[in-house]
């Protein structure tokens, strides 16, 4: 039922499509007739001159290493030999399976196909002529953190670039992830991200957006293993226009997956989170907490759908989605919703929209701080509030991205 | 200190002082007794300056660097900074921010205004634990949202560490003993008087003795109808227990 209908109208994408590329990517954009891009208006797409060329091109990797962190850059590029080193390498779809199949490694996760996609995430598979997968081992150091730094356009002319890769996490293994999304701000970033999580692993990723950054259709799709774990936090400010889809899918028994964002929008900044939790099995949790600051035009959008299947019994899923409005002019939709097959199991959503209370401001003043200050006082605990299970590394990432931001966008309201 | 002249008063253009007069001098305790709804925390928000206590009439002045001043133009949080403490009837909640980060922020907006140095966290960590020692108050309460399900009674002495930490010259307590238990009431009265000194002032609104056992006023006032009518030695906090206000309705 939360299948788009889209994908079910095209056969995705035609074998040679370089010549027309442009007019292929605009007639088969989903509009809003589409549920699931009800709130979401692509229609700049159409009216933008941007340089749209779908031809299948190669990633090219770029990889530096610094004191506690390992930095990858990924562009579209020309073939070039796919690096490796300690406790992770970079290879192809091909001699990962072989890999892992000569390690005796169960291959269960990679092999059962996406249920979810979108337009976007098919577009991302269909440009890359080879699929790149990121293999952690046992080798990798749980204290390093892993920067994916995804390169979008920096030429001039305004361009369309798609990108897909996959992670697999071995049996076991604890990464740190920082996903950044970069390039021209007038241009269009697509990426697709695949993880795969082993048995009793754990993932914490941080996504961020620096300001300024591309327009985004961000997909990422989770595939967690027995027991395993996956912690993401996602924070936007001082973007034009994103769209988040997060994928989880909870395979393994006792797999949970704990999502989290903030976002800071105004002006006329849209930020767009679709989530989808597939519960399939018993024993699974998750949990979801979108908050958004909300001010000027700025619009935020949440939809949100947990999906607890038959035989995902015992299973316990919470999802909410707080908005602080701070202008009439500023929207916030929220959906969030639940389709439970299962009786025996744990499910909550809620979503509050509200307004800095006068009286908490009052309060604040009479202990001296500026009205002001005590507006960003409480914008930014909202904000902080995401990076709660954040391990430190991480979350000093968050702090020091989250801090000026906060600081910008309640010293200039718009 | 302050000094209170013929204030009027409303709130939704409901007139709720009507001609209110006031005067506080440096090292005094005062306390106002009166019934319910009569404006005693009306005149408690308008001294701090809420915004929705408009004044009508009539003046009100405060002792800054030894000049009264009229401060009805200030903003809350300018009174705050020039020493103006009020301990709230009901303290508001403030989900997500933590008592320790509004703890520091407030002592140092206040540093920064009378050019002493700000705070650290370390430093402020150390300061902060000796005030929350004055209630008993446990150190878990500087990591919890400010005043978040806090019991009545706790909300009330973290009403006495803000007080402590910002060492005020002229303080406002709008029935801080209401809702305290009879140790709670003689915590909170014997960290008021620790923070008394000769440069300060208390007014204290009460419904009840007990506090005024612990806490001897130098003046006791009657509010009823949104006027002081009738201010005593502390023997008329006494009388009134025993023949409540019918005198003064
Ligand atoms: N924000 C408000 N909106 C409407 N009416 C108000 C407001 N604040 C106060 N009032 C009214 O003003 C009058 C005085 O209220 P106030 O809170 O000052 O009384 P009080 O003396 O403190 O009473 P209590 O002893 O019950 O605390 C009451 O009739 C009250 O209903
Ligand atoms: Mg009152």
């Amino acid at each position: 039922m939360f299948k788009e209908k889209l994908l079910e109208q095209i056969s995705f994408l035609p074998a040679s499509v370089s010549s027309d590329g442009a007019n292929f990517f605009r007639q088969n954009l989903p509009t809003k007739k589409d549920e699931s891009w009800k709130y979401t208006d692509l229609s700049f797409l159409n009216t933008e001159p941007l340089a749209i060329d779908l031809q299948k091109t190669y990633l090219h990797f770029d990889i530096s290493e610094a004191a506690q962190e390992v930095i990858v850059k990924i562009k579209l590029g020309n073939k070039a030999t796919l690096p490796t080193t300690q406790g992770f390498s970079v290879m192809e779809g091909g001699s990962l399976r072989q890999k892992l199949k000569d390690d005796g490694v169960s291959l269960t996760l990679l092999n059962k196909t996406w249920q979810e996609q979108n337009y976007f995430s098919r577009l991302s598979e269909s440009t890359v002529t080879s699929d790149v997968y990121i293999l952690f081992d046992q080798q990798w150091s749980t204290e390093k953190i892993f920067q994916l730094q995804w390169q979008g356009s920096t030429a001039a002319l305004a361009q369309f670039g798609s990108m897909r890769v996959s992670l697999v996490v071995a049996d076991g293994v604890s990464v740190q992830l920082h996903e950044t999304f970069n390039g021209n701000a007038n241009s269009f970033l697509n990426t697709t991200t695949d993880l795969y999580i082993g048995a009793n692993a754990s993932v914490h990723l941080l996504k961020s957006q620096p300001q300024q950054s591309p327009r985004t259709t961000i997909t990422t799709r989770v595939r967690l293993g027995q027991a395993s774990q996956f912690y993401m936090v996602s924070f936007i400010s001082e973007n034009m226009w994103s769209r988040h889809n997060t994928y989880v899918d909870l395979s393994g028994r006792e797999a949970h997956a704990d999502l989290k964002a903030s976002f800071l929008c105004r002006e006329k900044e849209f930020v767009d989170h679709h989530t989808y939790i597939d519960h399939s099995v018993g024993y699974t949790t998750s949990r979801q907490d979108y908050a958004g600051v909300l001010d000027g035009r700025g619009e935020g959008v949440f939809n949100g759908k947990v999906h607890i299947r038959r035989d995902a019994q015992k299973s316990d899923a919470e999802q909410l989605s707080r908005n602080l409005l701070l202008s009439k002019n500023a929207v916030a939709n929220a959906k969030p919703e639940l389709l439970i097959d299962a009786d025996d199991v744990k499910a909550k959503h809620g979503a509050t929209i509200g307004q800095l209370d006068q009286e908490e401001i009052f309060y604040m003043q009479s202990r001296g701080l500026t009205a002001q200050q005590a507006r960003a006082l409480v914008i930014k605990s909202f904000v902080f509030s995401a990076a709660d299970h954040l391990p430190n590394a991480l979350a000093q990432k968050f702090y020091a991205l989250a801090a000026p931001a906060v600081q910008n966008f309640t010293e200039k309201p718009s | 200190m302050l000094k209170v002249n013929n204030l009027h008063v409303s709130v939704n253009d409901k007139p709720v002082l009507k001609g209110l007069n006031l005067e506080v001098k440096a090292g005094e305790v005062h306390a106002i007794m009166g019934p319910n709804g009569s404006g005693k925390s009306t005149l408690s928000k308008v001294i701090a300056g809420h915004p929705a206590y408009k004044v009508t009439e009539g003046t009100m002045e405060y002792d800054i660097n030894f000049k009264m001043t009229n401060i009805l133009e200030m903003s809350p949080d300018e009174r705050a900074r020039e020493g103006i403490f009020l301990a709230f009837q009901y303290p508001v909640e403030i989900p997500g921010v933590t008592n320790f980060e509004f703890l520091k922020a407030s002592y140092n907006a206040l540093a920064k205004q009378q050019g002493f140095p700000t705070m650290d966290d370390e430093k402020f960590a150390t300061f902060v634990k000796k005030k929350l020692e004055i209630v008993k108050l446990n150190e878990s309460f500087l990591h919890r949202a400010v005043n978040s399900g806090f019991s009545g009674g706790e909300k009330k002495k973290n009403e006495i560490v803000q007080m402590a930490v910002m060492s005020p010259r002229l303080c406002f307590l709008d029935e801080t003993d209401s809702g305290l238990d009879i140790d709670a009431l003689k915590v909170v009265a014997d960290g008021i008087n620790r923070l008394r000194s000769p440069n300060n002032a208390f007014v204290l609104v009460t419904h009840y003795q007990r506090l005024l056992d612990y806490v001897k006023p130098d003046i006791v006032h009657v509010l009823s109808g949104g006027r002081i009518v009738k201010s005593g030695g502390k023997e008329l906090a006494l009388e009134l227990e025993k023949q409540g206000y019918e005198a003064y309705i």
